[in-house]
């Protein structure tokens, strides 16, 4: 299952050395939720605000629910524009 | 108080200034600065005059927290008749020179009339005076600033100015202070130069001490710049990666429109994001962003300073330009970037120092650039017409030279210089104009993002993100989470949004102050300023006097509710890919239900009731 994963802004600390463009692609053997993704890279979670699955706003209650494959998962800190 | 209930008015036609006082019962219900001074224009030239004759007028205004200890105190705007819409301009600047205005002692300055040869307005506290300025006409805004600094032997004088563009009759052109902060939007600058006014000089040493419970304001911006420090959007977020952190976020939800529209997401959009801003060169190691810099009394520090890479084609025999200036925001890096295809982060840097150094617009150029190089690849436009450059989407090289040519006037440069929808109309394409009454969109497109359509079809100035920023709700969730790609609910969020941004700029306080504060933090501040009891409903209330009468003024300039519309391809081509693939922007599902809750007839106009509530001059 092939799953593509951004972290903007100051989460970039948290990317891997391959990563390119803010980006990596991971092959999972088993399902993975953006949790448990936030985790694996450890990312505190208090430092995430805003997730998006496919460019869609993710809230907080569904952040447990496995990706599938082809997802994109983007993820923010507090953030904010215009 | 914290007005300081005089305002200058200079007859430029006469070579005359005068002091008046404030008008009180206007203030106590329009606050100050864009709602103060859209009461005056309303009350003082005709909506239908030439926008560009001596019948138009030209106001400089702050609001009653300008200068103060407030944070983001420093704003003041600019308010006349617009050339490029033909509708009420009200552009909002930061930086340091209205906080001087109003340390100087001024509410307001009303420039009135023409004057019959090239003038500035020099202000030091009580001693105001026109000097005449032929030896600064046909200068930059940058020369102009150097030169009227050598003059007046004091740093700390602050200088708001155009460029060449707007004597060459640009109409986007800005009114930059401070270098490079601009009262941006609708043509201002173009104003100022028909008026042969090039530039306003102030220092100001009175400060704003007139508050009406000193201790309480103390204690009130005290705790509230604590908020704004706590908050991550406007504690960290926006010092650390400024408002060019939605590059990546836009293009993502499918709603950052690419080449002039036609797209809704850029391939290139991380090339020239905040986080691309962070990244060292090869050529010196060092990043884009040197640091990030605050306007006047600013807890929050979004501002950008940059540098261009010394070996970029844009300014490798160009020293003068290898220095720290004004960097991209958000708008800026769309509009000359993602909209124009162009993928080059020091291009881009580039073309925004020449905005700021000449003064143009950089979202209405950008988009104008636009939409020439779909004129070009539809054979519309040719070399023949560019004098050899070709306006390939894509191309950093036609970007910057368009830049150039539109800093000057010269050539191809005064097509641009009239904004896309003359220059579509002028090329027989009309349909390829992305503006609303003439005045070009700015970076969300509103298929993406829905709210967006209805902002920019029903906002004063023409298209415009600043006048109901429903984007922090349906992308970001401030203050609640909306879904982007429906159109339910969203009438009553616009009607929200502008409500309370009028009271925010009137009040003279950055907008951007919003993603930590509401108008409950607001309303303590003031009210501890001011005389008066100012509440938050009372501020509503405020603001929705000012969006009416902002309203009335347009529509007896002419303006109905057929141009409460957005350009074909918004309304009729889907999105092609991303989250809203397949949608177009639904305007005709929110317009009739926000007229509703405005009040106005199904055409758009206001109705005797809600002048009535409102009371809102005859």
């Amino acid at each position: 299952m092939k799953i593509t994963v951004k972290f903007f802004s100051s989460l970039m600390e948290y990317l891997p050395a391959n990563a390119s463009d803010n980006s990596i692609e991971l092959n999972e053997a088993v399902a993975v939720s953006p949790l448990q993704i936030i985790d694996r890279y450890k990312i505190p979670h208090n430092e995430v605000r805003t997730m998006m699955k496919n460019g869609t706003f993710l809230p907080e209650e569904d952040r447990h629910v496995s990706l599938e494959d082809g997802d994109v998962l983007t993820v923010w800190p507090a953030i904010q524009g215009g | 108080m914290s007005w300081t209930k005089k305002i200058l008015r200079v007859n430029l036609t006469e070579g005359s200034v005068n002091v008046e006082p404030l008008n009180m019962e206007w203030a106590s219900q329009y606050i100050g600065q864009r709602g103060l001074a859209t009461r005056y224009m309303f009350e003082e030239t005709d909506p239908q005059c030439d926008a560009l004759g001596p019948d138009n007028k030209l106001m400089f205004a702050t609001g009653p927290l300008t200068g103060t200890m407030a944070s983001t105190g420093g704003r003041y705007s600019v308010i006349t008749k617009s050339p490029l819409t033909g509708a009420i301009a009200c552009s909002n600047s930061g930086g340091f020179f209205g906080a001087e205005l109003k340390s100087a002692g001024w509410d307001m300055i009303i420039f009135e009339g023409k004057s019959p040869s090239p003038v500035m307005l020099n202000i030091i506290n009580d001693k105001v005076e026109l000097l005449p300025a032929d030896d600064l006409w046909g200068k930059s805004v940058w020369e102009t600033d150097k030169l009227i600094h050598e003059k007046a032997n004091d740093p700390q004088t602050r200088v708001a100015a155009v460029g060449r563009s707007a004597e060459a009759g640009c109409l986007y052109s800005a009114i930059i202070n401070d270098l490079h902060r601009a009262a941006g939007r609708s043509g201002v600058g173009t104003v100022m130069a028909s008026k042969n006014l090039k530039a306003v000089s102030v220092r100001g040493t009175k400060g704003v001490g007139n508050i009406k419970d000193p201790a309480r304001f103390l204690a009130s911006t005290s705790e509230q710049k604590q908020v704004l420090a706590e908050n991550a959007v406007t504690g960290q977020g926006l010092p650390a990666m400024g408002t060019q952190v939605l590059m990546n976020v836009i293009n993502e939800v499918g709603a950052l429109p690419s080449r002039n529209m036609q797209d809704v997401q850029f391939s290139e959009a991380n090339n020239i994001s905040a986080e691309a801003m962070l990244e060292p060169r090869e050529s010196d190691g060092k990043a884009n962003l040197t640091t990030n810099a605050a306007c006047f009394g600013c807890t929050i520090a979004c501002g950008r300073i940059s540098t261009i890479d010394k070996t970029h084609f844009s300014v490798e025999n160009k020293p003068e330009y290898w220095g720290n200036s004004g960097g991209l925001e958000y708008e800026a890096a769309w509009a000359m970037g993602a909209d124009t295809g162009v993928g080059d982060l020091d291009a881009l840097t580039y073309t925004n120092f020449i905005c700021n150094e000449d003064g143009m617009d950089p979202i209405t150029f950008g988009a104008t650039v636009a939409a020439a190089m779909e004129l070009f690849e539809k054979g519309a436009i040719t070399t023949e017409h560019t004098g050899g450059m070709e306006l390939k989407f894509g191309s950093a090289e036609a970007l910057t030279w368009c830049v150039d040519v539109v800093a000057t006037g010269e050539g191809f440069g005064a097509d641009l210089g009239l904004g896309s929808k003359r220059l579509c109309e002028k090329f027989g394409d009309p349909d390829l104009s992305m503006t609303v009454k003439g005045q070009e969109f700015p970076a969300y497109d509103p298929r993406g993002i829905q709210g967006m359509g209805l902002t920019y079809a029903t906002s004063n100035r023409g298209a415009c993100h600043l006048r109901s920023y429903t984007v922090a709700s349906e992308v970001l969730g401030i203050p609640e989470k909306t879904d982007p790609l429906v159109t339910d609910g969203k009438a009553g969020l616009v009607k929200a949004f502008q409500d309370a941004t009028a009271a925010v700029d009137s009040m003279g306080l950055c907008v951007f102050t919003t993603f930590a504060w509401t108008l409950d933090n607001m309303a303590p501040q003031i009210d501890a300023a001011c005389e008066g009891d100012w509440t938050v409903d009372r501020l509503l209330e405020a603001g929705e006097r000012i969006w009416n009468l902002e309203r009335e003024y347009n529509n007896r300039a002419g303006l109905t509710g057929a141009d409460d519309t957005l350009p074909p391809r918004l309304l009729k081509d889907a999105a092609k890919t991303g989250p809203a693939e397949g949608k177009v922007c639904g305007l005709d599902e929110m317009l009739p239900e926000y007229y509703g809750l405005r009040g106005w007839t199904t055409d758009g106009q206001l109705t005797d009731d809600v002048r009535q509530k409102f009371s809102l001059p005859a």
